[in-house]
């Protein structure tokens, strides 16, 4: 028999508590500061707006009063306020270019494309616009034109390299073998490894035309890793979703959306097939006035393994997986970011002892900023991000395994925690730096392990 | 304030409103924020006048334009309501509680166009109606064009916000689309929405959005020339961030999903039985 450990006298166990109080009282002391100097920022813009229609309504014809209010009815988000002061100075003078493009990009940043091709147009062709104004004008037609059309398409693009001291997931100590087998060939103690890895995904969105803006939408994820020592570790998984998104409008749910869809997965590791998977599932979104999205899936998913000469038993791992997923995100101010995700993944395998339930909890805070440190890049307001998560998952498996400990049903406990700095170098890529931690402990000793892995990478989004 | 105290506060500043028109006693209702000539006002119980820059309109007022004319009416509410020319307008109703941002307004339109753009009583449900010969156009959060034919058709543009809802005899109908359109036929029957024409557009906003010659009461008007020098409210990049709310239903893999899958096949390795009795 392979020997076990408790829980609760686990190696790194001390550690792991220590790590998840850092990692939990930085995500939470820097949401406690975040949220009330947002809310206090607002509540004192929001006074000076009212202010300042009070102005209005006994002086009408101030142009700079207008504007004042304009800019901060943008800022504020309550664009009907600027829609109204910039389209009152076109009644004074219906020769106004700049309020005119003004109006066209914020019917643009409100979806109202119509409208805004109407004002950019108008815009475009004033006789009294600039050369300089024509050309933003045009520019913004363009975008308008993209935006507009029914065809969408959105997606990002991390391509990297990564240290990671534990690349193989295996304990520190080699793994005792039980009396009478021999271990495979494979390593079966720690390895740290170097692997470039590529992280992809798209959206493609086809808008169906009618009046509830349904779509039809595809999403696809794709994931390669190429290990410097290791081939055996090289993993590639690719993920294919399609399905339509209809909107709630229709049954008095406002922002919201349902999204069934069918799903397929394809993992290959050391370039061999590892599993191919499909299924479908069901996707429901909801946007809340207060800036918050939140998601909520569920996913059945059937899989069946390939054997290979590495793992000549990797089909009893055939089964089905069944994902619940909830994902809420909550801007806090201008340019930072809550986010939570409860998760809840059935794993169903042949044997009982490969099936597992996993429940995870997981917190990332993201803040853009400028400041001292800005390096000027045109067109950057914040270049530089950062970004804290930490996350606890739980693993319990349904069923001991003979070849192990015929008395104990496995289960695994992590706690990850990870930070990362970017800088934004244009609006489409950034660069930047990350390090995550991840401690596994296990009532099976041979299923503990503390992996870190740093990471250099470029983002590119579109 | 208790909601309870909050509602007593609404209604008795409803009922008060509604007292003061009963006995005749004007109620402003906001302020003409923009005039081009001619328009007119026919506050209850009064003669017609001519609207001015900064002239108080009341509750009940009737608001009429002729062919040059526009009038665009600045409520207390930040509302704001562009008369464009040969039409005819009648506010029924307003009620606002500035505490709470509730209340109510209606208006009727009986020809002519219209753009209304919401202030907070129009952030409520049911809250903003305008009625046409043939319909009820209601409106929450944002902004719509409405062209009212003499004959009692009626075109309503929502143009942003939550939704625009139509309500007629003939049937009721909400539109969420931004820049869609829903024909009003004179008999209350509702079209099937559609796609507002960008140069339908144009050609609404060319009659709401000044007359040549007309500085719509400014003195002096603002001109390019002061616009052009000033910041601007929205940089381009603000366009693309419709590109990120696409981004937000992305679904990558990060890092500890990663482990997730890796998990799955790599700590198999520990557990890989073998054979000892033979080589097979």
């Amino acid at each position: 028999m392979i020997r076990r450990h408790d829980h609760q006298t686990g190696p790194g166990r001390g550690l792991e508590r220590r790590f998840a109080a850092l990692g939990i009282g930085l995500v939470l002391c820097l949401a406690a500061v975040a949220l009330p100097a947002a809310a206090q920022d607002a509540g004192s813009q929001r006074a000076e707006f009212l202010s300042l229609y009070q102005q209005l309504l006994k002086n009408p014809t101030n142009v700079e009063l207008t504007l004042r209010y304009a800019r901060l009815g943008a800022e504020l988000g309550d664009y009907e306020a600027s829609v109204s002061a910039l389209e009152r100075l076109l009644i004074y003078n219906p020769n106004l270019p700049t309020a005119e493009l003004e109006l066209g990009l914020l019917y643009a940043r409100l979806k109202s494309y119509a409208m805004a091709r109407a004002y950019l147009e108008q815009a475009s062709a004033a006789p009294n616009a600039s050369p300089e104004l024509r050309a933003r004008a045009q520019d913004a037609i363009a975008k308008v034109e993209k935006l507009s059309s029914p065809h969408q398409f959105a997606g990002q693009v991390e391509l990297g390299v990564q240290y990671q001291t534990d690349a193989n997931q295996v304990p520190g100590a080699a793994v005792p073998a039980p009396p009478g087998f021999t271990l495979p060939s494979i390593p079966l103690s720690k390895r740290s490894d170097t692997d470039l890895f590529l992280n992809a995904a798209g959206i493609y969105r086809y808008d169906l035309g009618n009046a509830e803006s349904d779509t039809l939408e595809a999403t696809g994820t794709l994931y390669e890793s190429a290990f410097l020592r290791d081939s055996h570790l090289d993993l590639g998984i690719a993920e294919l979703t399609f399905g339509p998104r209809l909107t709630l409008d229709r049954i008095g749910i406002e922002h919201a959306s349902l999204r069934p869809y069918l799903v397929g997965t394809y993992v290959t590791l050391n370039n061999n097939s590892l599993l191919a998977g499909g299924g479908a599932g069901v996707e429901i979104a909801k946007a809340f006035s207060w800036r918050m999205l939140t998601r909520l899936y569920y996913e059945h998913e059937e899989r069946g393994y390939f054997n290979q000469s590495i793992d000549p038993f990797a089909t009893q791992l055939d089964g089905h997986v069944d994902v619940v997923r909830l994902t809420a995100s909550q801007e806090l101010g201008e340019a930072s970011t809550l986010d939570l995700l409860l998760r809840y993944v059935h794993e169903k395998t042949r044997f009982s002892f490969d099936t597992n339930s996993q429940y995870r909890i997981e917190a990332s805070y993201s803040v853009r900023y400028g400041g001292l440190l800005d390096p000027g890049f045109p067109g950057i307001a914040r270049p530089w991000e950062t970004s804290l998560e930490v996350g606890h998952d739980w693993t319990p498996y349904d069923g001991a395994n003979p070849a192990i400990d015929p008395l104990v049903k496995r289960s695994d406990r992590s706690w990850f925690f990870g930070a990362s700095q970017f800088l934004h170098v244009t609006k489409w890529l950034a660069v930047g730096i990350g390090i995550q931690r991840q401690i596994t402990s296990s009532n099976l000793s041979n299923f503990s392990f503390n992996n870190t892995t740093a990471t250099f990478s470029a983002k590119v989004r579109f | 304030m208790s909601p309870r105290r909050i509602a007593i506060a609404a209604s008795t500043i409803a009922s008060v409103l509604l007292g003061l028109a009963g006995l005749g006693i004007a109620q402003t209702v906001g302020v003409t924020g923009a005039v081009n000539p001619n328009a007119s006002g026919t506050p209850p119980g009064t003669t017609v006048r001519a609207l001015g820059m900064g002239s108080d309109v009341v509750f009940n007022e009737r608001i009429a334009t002729e062919a040059t004319g526009q009038a665009d009416i600045l409520f207390v509410d930040r509302s704001a309501l562009t008369v464009g020319p040969n039409s005819d307008l009648v506010i029924d109703e307003f009620v606002y509680s500035p505490e709470t941002g509730t209340g109510k307004l209606a208006a009727s339109a009986t020809k002519g166009v219209f753009r209304f753009v919401g202030g907070a009583l129009s952030k409520n449900p049911d809250s903003v109606s305008i009625k046409t010969p043939a319909a009820i156009v209601g409106v929450r959060g944002g902004v719509i064009l409405l062209a009212v034919n003499p004959n009692g058709a009626a075109t309503a543009y929502f143009i942003y916000g939550e939704e625009a809802t139509i309500t007629s005899a003939s049937g009721h109908l909400s539109l969420h689309r931004r820049s869609w359109a829903v024909d009003i036929g004179p008999d209350g029957k509702i079209g099937d929405p559609h796609p507002a024409d960008p140069a339908v557009l144009l050609g609404l906003l060319k009659q709401l959005n000044g007359q040549p010659g007309g500085n719509g009461g400014a003195s002096p008007p603002p001109t390019e020339q002061a616009l052009a020098g000033g910041p601007s409210l929205f940089i381009d990049e603000d366009i693309d961030a419709n590109q990120i709310d696409l981004r937000n239903y992305l679904r990558p893999i990060d890092q500890f999903d990663l482990y997730q899958i890796e998990k799955l096949y790599k700590t198999r390795q520990n557990v890989v039985v073998i054979c000892p009795c033979c080589s097979c």
